[in-house]
């Protein structure tokens, strides 16, 4: 491969937990900030950048490749919101053919129409289905694709859990040339414990949170109408956040390799945080205690 | 500890399918894979094998998937190829066999036979991709599926025969002489009343499987024959005997006792049968004994080979061909536990003061254990022909890869099979002391 | 010589050889230094040349016994049967006969003598035919040429009666 063009970063995270709107938040904030975005969303579902472009359209790489043999940039991508490059990998039916192969064929078409080269872009987002069930939904962070990943979770047991995969994955990649953890991006924050949930998980793990984002109806409403907060709501506090976060990404280039949780210890930490909550909705007050 | 296997002389799971679905009269093999998958077999087995083929080169219809198939799923290019496949290739059953990414992805294959099977093709499958293993588990998993689902084809079967037996563990290919060492093993068989099933080979088509349910018993003559046969076992309540390998010379004798015994044969007429037989043999043996100790026949021998074939061979010329082993190298990568019997039963069978056993399949190894033992006479396949050159010594090629003999219908089993050695071998012998 | 080869010996053996008269002395020789013993000796013929070793291997053993004929297998196998010798070494015409009577044979025309590296392959020899019977018991399942009546008289029997 040439000289990489831009940074480009992966953003993994369980399914549903926010994380394609958290991109897309992202990349609209970069765009809005001045500068060239592509956004790859690597999920067989292929609703990555909808927000982006205003619920159009957009057909997938794979769909492309499928119907004819000779591809073009123009036929897979769409101009998002901000000048946002919108690209979806796509991917088979559900139950049918492999996933994981198709995002392994779609970066890889990515590179041999040179997009990179052509487009010139100052970010590269990649939004990827977090659970890494495959090796290929790890080809974003092998070497070569993205410098660095950020992990969205929520408080959920299941989502941390996701982002726990993910670090075992950059943990086996990162020493062969693969892309370094980011850091953690707190989303959907409403319960009291979250924060310090999430806290706690990134500290056992060696990393750090860059962002909270809050539960918001601001996000929902702005979903409705097929755009990111960025451009439905423009002066949102939301709206700031996802700047924020942005920023972070911009001007911060820290990465560390995460040490996952081991199943015990993640079983362990997570009964400990169980009978935390439990005692918080209880009223039990300790001394000294942190929450 | 993982290794790295020189020259391997086993190839994968999907190979062993096709080997047993192209030695079944009648039976089409309809690939699922990538391209390369039948390329390599004709390759490393058909091209390796002159005259081996039953029906020549057999036509592999392959769906040849490239990548969109693996990532969209692959099912609706084998339905493609199954169709067309039924509308050029004559067959009566067509068997869709699967490599490893169509594996990988997880068509579904069972689907698309039973689709196949109601608009009435005979369409059955077996999963073979080669990361389930060698050869030699295909050669179970075709039988697996061929037993599990022809009966749902529903053809009528004509009334049950008397005195079936079946034979199992001979691969065809895998084995260089397995049409002729089944058809002798048949021969004996028919010879003390019964009438075998060899189900592989010349007029063995899918009758012959439809009627293995029938067999009063099933023979095992080498390891990769005790699944299948513990399979009939449960499924038909068929007793099954194994013997010890593939019996070459007197051998034979223990394997029609025992068949008789087990089914309570007519003990007189086995004991004539065996009595002719053997005859016949010494007396080809009397007749070579001038030349045999003229040429010096009596020599340390390495032998190279599958299991069963090791042990019957090596049984023959050290029992009755007075010859010593020195090197036997087992190279079908027995199971664990077949392994142990195989040393005990070695040692046992053949003696010698220098008698070294091997298991191994790798060909860089098996060349230095063949070299370092320094015997005066190789039999092993075209693999090993290079150390026979260099040791100086007379060589016969009896296990695969055979690669510059024409095999049509020799045999290396039974007594026929012993005499056709006794000639093959003592001709290398010859025509090395002429050199 | 003895320590190429090893802890071979043909101690406690007892060897007939059926040789051209030349050959025979010298193999005899040689059993002898390996520890066999020689019990008898097919000949093809004897001239002048060989009379001094004839008289000499006389002397040192009279219960030797010499026979001297050329194509005379019957007569070599009556004696043979009734010698019953560990192991036959020679180069007949009808090694197969004698392999028949359960004896180890080698014979010598693919066994080249000549030389140090003669005498390693000749123990190579000796080694796998003591160690390996079978053969000559699969032949023995099939019958000699002759009647058992002849194999029981004297190898000289046939002859006596001629004169008469």
């Amino acid at each position: 491969m040439s000289e990489k063009q831009g940074k480009h970063i992966a953003i993994y995270g369980k399914g549903g937990i926010g994380k394609s709107t958290t991109t897309s938040n992202i990349s609209a904030a970069l765009a809005e900030a001045g500068y060239r975005v592509i956004q790859v969303g690597c999920d067989p579902k292929s609703d990555s950048t909808t927000i982006l472009r205003g619920g159009n359209d957009l057909p997938t790489v794979l769909d492309t490749l499928r119907e004819q043999s000779k591809v073009k940039i123009e036929d897979i991508s769409a101009i998002g919101f901000g000048g946002v490059l919108c690209i979806e990998a796509g991917g088979p039916v559900p139950g049918v053919g492999c996933a994981g192969r198709g995002i392994n064929a779609a970066v890889e078409l990515l590179q041999e129409l040179k997009l990179f080269e052509e487009y010139k872009p100052d970010f590269v987002l990649y939004d990827v289905l977090g659970d890494v069930v495959c090796g290929g939904f790890a080809v974003p962070i092998r070497d070569g694709i993205a410098d660095r990943a950020f992990v969205v979770t929520s408080s959920d047991f299941m989502a941390i859990f996701a982002a726990n995969n993910l670090f075992k994955a950059i943990n086996k990649y990162a020493p062969s040339g693969g892309a370094r953890l980011g850091g953690v991006i707190a989303n959907s924050i409403q319960a009291p414990y979250a924060k310090s949930l999430i806290d706690d998980f990134a500290t056992k793990t060696g990393t750090s949170v860059v962002g909270y984002v809050p539960r918001s109806f601001t996000v929902a409403q702005s979903e409705l109408y097929g755009k990111t907060v960025i451009e439905a709501v423009p002066a949102s506090e939301q709206a700031q956040v996802y700047r924020d976060l942005a920023r972070f990404i911009d001007e911060n280039e820290d990465s560390v390799i995460p040490k996952p949780l081991n199943a015990p210890e993640l079983k362990k930490w997570a009964r400990l945080w169980g009978d935390r909550i439990f005692e918080v909705e209880a009223g039990v007050v300790h001394d000294m205690e942190s929450i | 500890m993982a290794h790295h296997i020189d020259g391997s002389r086993n190839s994968c799971a999907l190979h062993g399918a096709l080997q047993v679905i192209g030695a079944i009269e009648g039976a089409i093999p309809v690939l699922h894979s990538t391209a390369g998958c039948g390329a390599q077999h004709f390759l490393g087995v058909n091209r390796l094998d002159a005259g081996g083929e039953t029906f020549g080169a057999p036509p592999v219809s392959s769906s040849n998937i490239s990548e969109k198939h693996v990532v969209f799923g692959g099912g609706s290019r084998l339905r493609e190829q199954l169709k067309n496949t039924i509308k050029v290739v004559e067959g009566e059953l067509y068997v869709m066999v699967t490599g490893c990414s169509t594996e990988m992805v997880g068509d579904d294959i069972p689907a698309m036979a039973k689709e196949g099977r109601e608009q009435d093709f005979p369409v059955i499958y077996a999963n073979t991709p080669g990361f389930r293993g060698d050869v030699h588990q295909g050669y179970q998993l075709a039988i697996k599926a061929l037993i599990e689902q022809l009966p749902a084809l529903g053809k009528a079967v004509e009334a049950p025969s008397k005195g079936v037996v079946n034979i199992w563990g001979i691969v065809p290919h895998q084995d260089p002489f397995w049409s002729g060492n089944l058809e002798e093993l048949g021969r004996l068989l028919k010879g003390i009343g019964l009438e075998p099933n060899l189900l592989f080979g010349y007029g063995q088509g899918v009758p012959s499987w439809q009627k293995l349910p029938d067999a009063h018993l099933n023979i095992v003559v080498s390891v990769w024959g005790d699944g299948t046969a513990k399979l009939l076992e449960e499924r038909y309540g068929t007793p099954l005997l194994a013997v010890e390998g593939l019996p070459v010379g007197a051998a034979a004798a223990r394997l029609l006792r025992a068949v008789s015994d087990r089914l309570a044969l007519d003990q007189q007429r086995t004991e004539l049968f065996i009595q002719s037989e053997e005859k016949r043999l010494h007396t080809s043996l009397g007749a070579l004994a001038d030349t045999y100790y003229r040429a010096g026949f009596q020599r340390e021998f390495a032998l190279i080979g599958e299991s069963a074939q090791v042990v019957g061979v090596s049984e023959f010329l050290t029992g009755t061909l007075g010859l010593v082993p020195r090197t036997l190298v087992i190279t079908d990568n027995p199971p664990e536990y077949a392994r142990e019997a195989l040393s005990t039963l070695l040692k046992g069978l053949v003696h010698g003061d220098r008698t070294e056993l091997y298991f191994s399949e790798d060909h860089a190894e098996i060349t230095d254990l063949v070299f370092l033992g320094a015997a005066e006479l190789v039999l092993g396949s075209a693999l090993e022909k290079s150390v026979a050159l260099e040791l100086g010594v007379p060589f016969l090629q009896i296990s695969f890869p055979v690669a510059d003999r024409v095999v049509l219908n020799r045999c290396y089993a039974g007594y026929r099979g012993a005499a056709t050695l006794l000639e093959d071998l003592g001709s290398e012998i010859l025509a090395h002391s002429y050199r | 010589m003895k320590r190429t080869l090893g802890n071979f010996s043909l101690d406690g053996l007892r060897v007939y050889l059926g040789l051209s008269s030349a050959t025979a002395f010298g193999v005899r020789d040689l059993v002898r230094e390996l520890g066999g013993e020689v019990v008898g000796i097919t000949v093809n013929r004897l001239d002048e040349l060989h009379k001094g070793r004839l008289e000499e291997l006389a002397r040192q053993s009279a219960e030797m016994q010499i026979h001297v004929g050329d194509g005379q297998p019957f007569e070599e196998i009556n004696i043979i049967k009734r010698l019953s010798p560990d192991l036959y070494l020679g180069d007949a015409a009808h090694l197969g006969q004698i392999g028949r009577l359960g004896i180890p044979v080698i014979s010598l025309e693919e066994t080249p003598l000549l030389g140090y590296n003669g005498v390693i392959r000749l123990a190579q020899r000796f080694s796998t035919a003591l160690q390996n019977r079978s053969f000559g018991a699969a032949l023995a399942l099939t019958p000699l040429p002759y009647h058992e009546a002849w194999l029981q008289r004297s190898p000289n029997w046939h002859i006596k009666k001629e004169v008469k």
